[in-house]
């Protein structure tokens, strides 16, 4: 539930460093989070779709490489 | 238009923009994530605070607090009332534009708040005519061509003799290039105005940045619809592309924009992205719509499982996969 996570989270002022990443397990992104954090953790092979069939394959080397 | 006082917790939760509720007093009723991240406060501390007192003090203002409290009493008639504002928070200014709205609760307002993103740049500028020279600049003194709708019909006839697929990928390889030095123009300018990389600044500012670069070079403008991101996949929706009607309506350009698309966001990425499109804007008023990811996660996307998550965000769009054998 999006609230149980909310309320997990830890108060604002303490929370500098974690809370404007980007929690690829949130539906929320946040309106201050950084270009590099939001591509840093983007599952780039895509997540699981439970119950569906899938369609991904042997994940790709996860780097920030670009080229 | 959403009624946004009929919205549930979750739905205020989602919205892409700061919510606040608001009895006519100031105390906050409801407050949503959006704005707690924009004002970094946890939502469970300020509900039941009052708003202008105990939580967002640099408000005490007549422009802000004195509106609010017009528009309360109904000394300001109007259903609804937008102004700007700048916050002034703890970790820095922020320019915003507020909306209040009559909520259909007793005694109480809707305030939304919507950021106003500072993204001039001296690429934005106005381009101008060097009529000595008959030259064009924008005011990095960049030399910008306009090519009118005759070039890029003369572009799709050039290009009309090849295979489709090579004049796909020849189109999308310059889009890529281009894509790649624009970003990495925007970015120097960027860097000589803020001090920051692309990659270090907000992603919708950096988004902002490269949609507006391209606009002033009239080729309309993108958004970024990242509900897909969870499955490696970003959807950029291109508003009034020129290639649309330039191609004579057929859209065989736009395997240029794929390429543009497919660079600059492989420059804020970090990594080699492509692009596909998925639907072709005939109406003006609708967006060309391109899906970007990996390599290998397109090639996955475009060669589904039948029934998959992946065939029915393809179906969604009104793709039909190579049927595979």
């Amino acid at each position: 539930m999006k609230d149980e996570r909310r309320s997990s989270r830890p108060v604002a002022d303490e929370m500098e460093a974690v809370a404007w990443g980007y929690d690829p397990d949130d539906d929320f992104i946040s309106p201050l989070i950084k270009t590099a954090s939001f591509f840093k953790t983007m599952p780039w092979e895509g997540e699981e779709d439970p119950g569906r069939p899938l369609t991904r394959g042997p994940r790709e080397e996860d780097s920030e490489k670009s080229g | 238009m959403t009624d946004l006082s009929r919205l549930s917790p979750a739905e205020i939760d989602a919205l892409p923009f700061g919510f606040i509720g608001l009895s006519r007093e100031g105390t906050i009723r409801k407050y949503n994530r959006y704005e707690a991240d924009l004002a970094r406060m946890n939502p469970e501390r300020v509900l039941g605070k009052n708003f202008f007192r105990e939580v967002a003090p640099c408000t005490q203002v007549k422009e802000f607090e004195g509106r609010f409290r017009d528009f309360a009493s109904g000394e300001i008639a109007d259903p609804a009332l937008s102004f700007e504002f700048v916050f002034s928070f703890r970790h820095g200014a922020q320019r915003v534009r507020i909306g209040l709205v009559k909520s259909p609760l007793p005694d109480e307002i809707i305030v939304t708040v919507n950021r106003v993103l500072n993204v001039d740049l001296p690429l934005s500028a106005e381009i101008r005519h060097d009529p000595a020279r008959q030259l064009l600049l924008d005011s990095s003194d960049q030399r910008v061509v306009a090519l009118g709708g005759d070039f890029w019909r003369a572009l799709d006839r050039g290009l009309g003799g090849m295979p489709s697929q090579a004049r796909a990928d020849t189109l999308r390889l310059a889009g890529f290039d281009w894509g790649i030095n624009h970003a990495l123009r925007v970015e120097a300018l960027v860097q000589k105005t803020h001090k920051l990389a692309l990659r270090e600044t907000e992603l919708y500012v950096a988004l902002e940045y490269l949609s507006g670069s391209i606009g002033v070079l009239g080729m309309g403008r993108f958004e970024l619809d990242l509900s897909h991101r969870k499955r490696g996949l970003m959807v950029v929706h291109h508003f009034d592309s020129p290639l649309v009607t330039a191609s004579e309506g057929n859209g065989s350009c736009c395997a240029l924009l794929e390429g543009l698309h497919a660079g600059l966001l492989s420059h804020l990425a970090g990594r080699s992205l492509t692009a596909r499109e998925v639907t072709c804007s005939r109406n003006p008023k609708e967006p060309c719509r391109f899906i970007a990811g990996t390599p290998s996660r397109l090639e996955k996307l475009f060669h589904p499982t039948p029934g998959s998550s992946d065939a029915d965000l393809l179906a969604s769009f009104g793709v039909t996969p190579p049927v595979q054998g």
